[in-house]
């Protein structure tokens, strides 16, 4: 299955036809990752939830079922705050050994598909999963590692506004990221709450570094 | 298969200004029906079924039975066949008695026009793909059917193979749909439990099917030998099927079972199952059903796909999630099993004073771990600290904290002895934001931003 889908790529390459349109993405990701979403790309990223859900909500904003799956504390209240309609939108806490069983079936179905990739996974499962969601045209969101991906997105450092010694409360966050699809690599600022502009925060006062 | 009369008067609405006349005026024709034919269905105005059989041994024979009500009423066409369906189409093509022999329902059918199956948009989907009469969509495989079409769909198909076998019972008789099997030996393990239940329920939802029920919740009981019985209700997103009410009834040993290798001492295995009852909660006539299974192909394919899923993980395994009223994060999440109703106790709209409004952290704790939190003199009641916090310690990891705010205090029904709690967030030196919540011994977490 995995070979005929890389061989259908090769084609499409060599073609050079975009046949599948992207999936709208957040304003602040579209220049990173090429326009938008690739239907049936898997996405692997740094183990931030806000990404996630910045990748996620535009594509099911009108339509579309979104899938949450490993995610055992998720914050509901920001999945919802994010745009996404909760009826139509499920958590599969703790897939435990069926994790690329249920990741496969769930991608049957539904439009975007964010999980936490589990400790261990063979190379083969992967590739059988990255094969289900190339054939249903899901997005696959892996918070991990993925071989193979169609991009790859780390958070490089995060701005936090509105704290200060002992006074103030967080207001929002500015999220950095640097983005490499197909060896070229970009940055951006995802802004949370995603319906922040980037622009219009205050200036940036320290920048951290993650080691 | 059951033989079927159906009387019907051409016509009969149209010689009145309204419905309700119509009905009216038809009244006295049931009656004197009756008279001849006990056990009257009336299908609409001008038209009514009963069981052929008795009426044909009474009057001996069929045709004479058709006879018979022909005398009372001679505008009247009649038909006889198998099965409501066939009988209802044999009456109005009747000229004036139309009699289909026993098990001759399918070839009967066969070259009538689809439009009969009387479903507009069945018959408008079934035309495009070149099905035109209900031989030809007899012939469609009843898998296919039921995939696409939903219940309804599959029942209709049933109906123009001339299968229909929906009971000609009176409104008012009511029907206990109730099955209860009783094991003996005692079951203990859920997939012989499964097996044990699995024709029954076949049976169950079939029973219902013909109807023309779909059940939307169905009570589960489990008798166990020691003559406990553990009762609870389920409900569906669309309608049963056999296999959802298996899976329920698997689902439910398995919770009692986990719930009494909990508690007591000799575990569930002392403890087998002696009687599974099932009836049904919620009943919805299939017509009424069917926008649900019309409307949203896409939700079936959801439902398909959860369900497959929830038989893997168990019932709780697949979550839907609501937000509702509470001061902690974890409070404002309601989180319930994919097809049941979500128990929502408070309501979001109301104010809650203490709960965190500002922005909304990605990640809540449910089960709140315990922080251990360095600096000094840092655990309240305090509504500031002596000396900021300076260390975070979670899971065995060291963070230091470079930024923080709070505490504020968060009154829960103090006045009637509440705790009083307290929030504070902290921000380490990767970034990453905490929310921590304290009822005045030991920090814990609360959230966490990432």
């Amino acid at each position: 299955m995995f070979e005929v889908s890389a061989l259908r790529d090769k084609i499409r390459e060599m073609e050079g036809t975009k046949v599948v349109p992207r999936l709208p993405v957040h304003p602040a990701l579209s220049p990173l990752i090429g326009g938008g979403l690739v239907p049936g790309g898997v996405y692997s990223i740094s183990p931030s939830f806000s990404l996630a859900l910045g990748l996620a909500v535009e594509s099911v904003r009108e339509s579309g079922w979104c899938a949450a799956i490993g995610f055992p504390h998720l914050g509901i209240e920001a999945v919802q705050g994010a745009g996404i309609l909760l009826d139509r939108f499920v958590s599969i806490p703790n897939p435990k050994e069926h994790w690329a069983t249920v990741v496969g079936a769930v991608c049957d179905g539904f439009s975007v598909v964010l999980a936490r990739s589990p400790h261990g996974l063979s190379p083969t499962s992967a590739a059988r999963v990255t094969a289900l969601a190339h054939r249903t045209g899901a997005v696959l969101v892996v918070l991990g590692e993925w071989p193979g991906a169609t991009a790859r997105i780390e958070v490089t450092s995060v701005v936090n506004h509105g704290v200060g010694d002992g006074h103030g409360v967080l207001s929002s966050r500015d999220i950095h990221l640097r983005a490499s699809v197909r060896g070229v690599t970009k940055t951006g600022i995802l802004p949370w709450p995603l319906d922040r502009e980037t622009d219009s925060v205050p200036p940036v006062r320290r920048l951290r570094v993650v080691s | 298969m059951t033989r079927v009369l159906v009387v019907d008067i051409p016509g009969w609405s149209d010689r009145f200004e309204d419905e309700a006349a119509a009905v009216r005026h038809f009244d006295p024709v049931i009656v004197s029906v009756e008279n001849t034919v006990p056990l009257v269905r009336v299908l609409q105005p001008g038209r009514i079924a009963m069981g052929a059989r008795g009426p044909a041994r009474y009057y001996r024979g069929e045709d004479l039975a058709a006879e018979a009500l022909r005398a009372v009423h001679p505008d009247a066409r009649i038909g006889i066949a198998d099965g409501l369906f066939t009988a209802v189409t044999a009456a109005t093509r009747a000229n004036p008695v139309c009699i289909v022999p026993v098990d001759r329902s399918d070839q009967f059918l066969a070259p009538l026009s689809v439009d009969r199956v009387g479903d507009a948009d069945l018959v408008g989907l079934l035309r495009r793909l070149g099905i035109t009469t209900l031989g030809a969509f007899a012939a469609l495989d009843a898998g296919a059917v039921r995939d696409r079409f939903g219940v309804a769909g599959e029942l209709l198909h049933r109906s123009a193979a001339g299968h229909d076998d929906s009971p000609v019972i009176p409104r008012d008789v009511p029907v206990d749909y109730t099955r209860v099997i009783d094991c003996e030996p005692a079951i203990v393990r859920a997939d012989e439990l499964a097996f044990t239940v699995r024709a029954v329920a076949d049976e169950f939802i079939d029973t219902l099917a013909r109807a023309r029920f779909v059940c939307t919740a169905v009570w589960v009981t489990l008798s166990t030998e020691r003559g406990d019985e553990h009762e609870r209700c389920w409900a569906h997103p669309r309608s049963f099927t056999a296999a959802d009410v298996v899976d329920r009834v698997r689902w439910q040993l398995d919770s009692i079972a986990r719930f009494t290798t909990d508690t007591s001492t000799e575990g569930f295995a002392g403890d087998g199952i002696v009687r599974v009852r099932i009836a049904p909660d919620q009943l919805a006539h299939i017509s009424r059903y069917e926008p649900a299974l019309w409307g949203e192909p896409a939700g079936d394919r959801i439902h398909s796909v959860l369900s497959r899923v929830q038989s893997i993980l168990g019932h709780e395994g697949v979550l839907t999630a609501t937000v509702t009223g509470g001061r902690t994060l974890a409070d404002r999440e309601v989180l319930s099993p994919w097809g049941d109703k979500p128990v929502i106790e408070r309501r979001a709209t109301e104010p809650w004073p203490g709960h965190l409004a500002a922005l909304l952290p990605t990640t809540v704790y449910h089960d709140r771990p315990t922080v251990i939190l360095r600096g000094r003199a840092v655990i309240p009641p305090a509504e500031v600290f002596a000396e900021p916090p300076r260390v975070l310690e979670f899971e065995g990891r060291t963070r230091d904290i470079v930024e923080w705010s709070g505490p504020w205090p968060i009154a829960e029904r103090w006045w009637t002895g509440g705790v009083l709690r307290y929030r504070l967030q902290v921000i380490d030196t990767r970034g990453a934001a905490w929310v921590l919540l304290s009822d005045g011994d030991t920090w814990t977490i609360e959230a966490r931003y990432d």
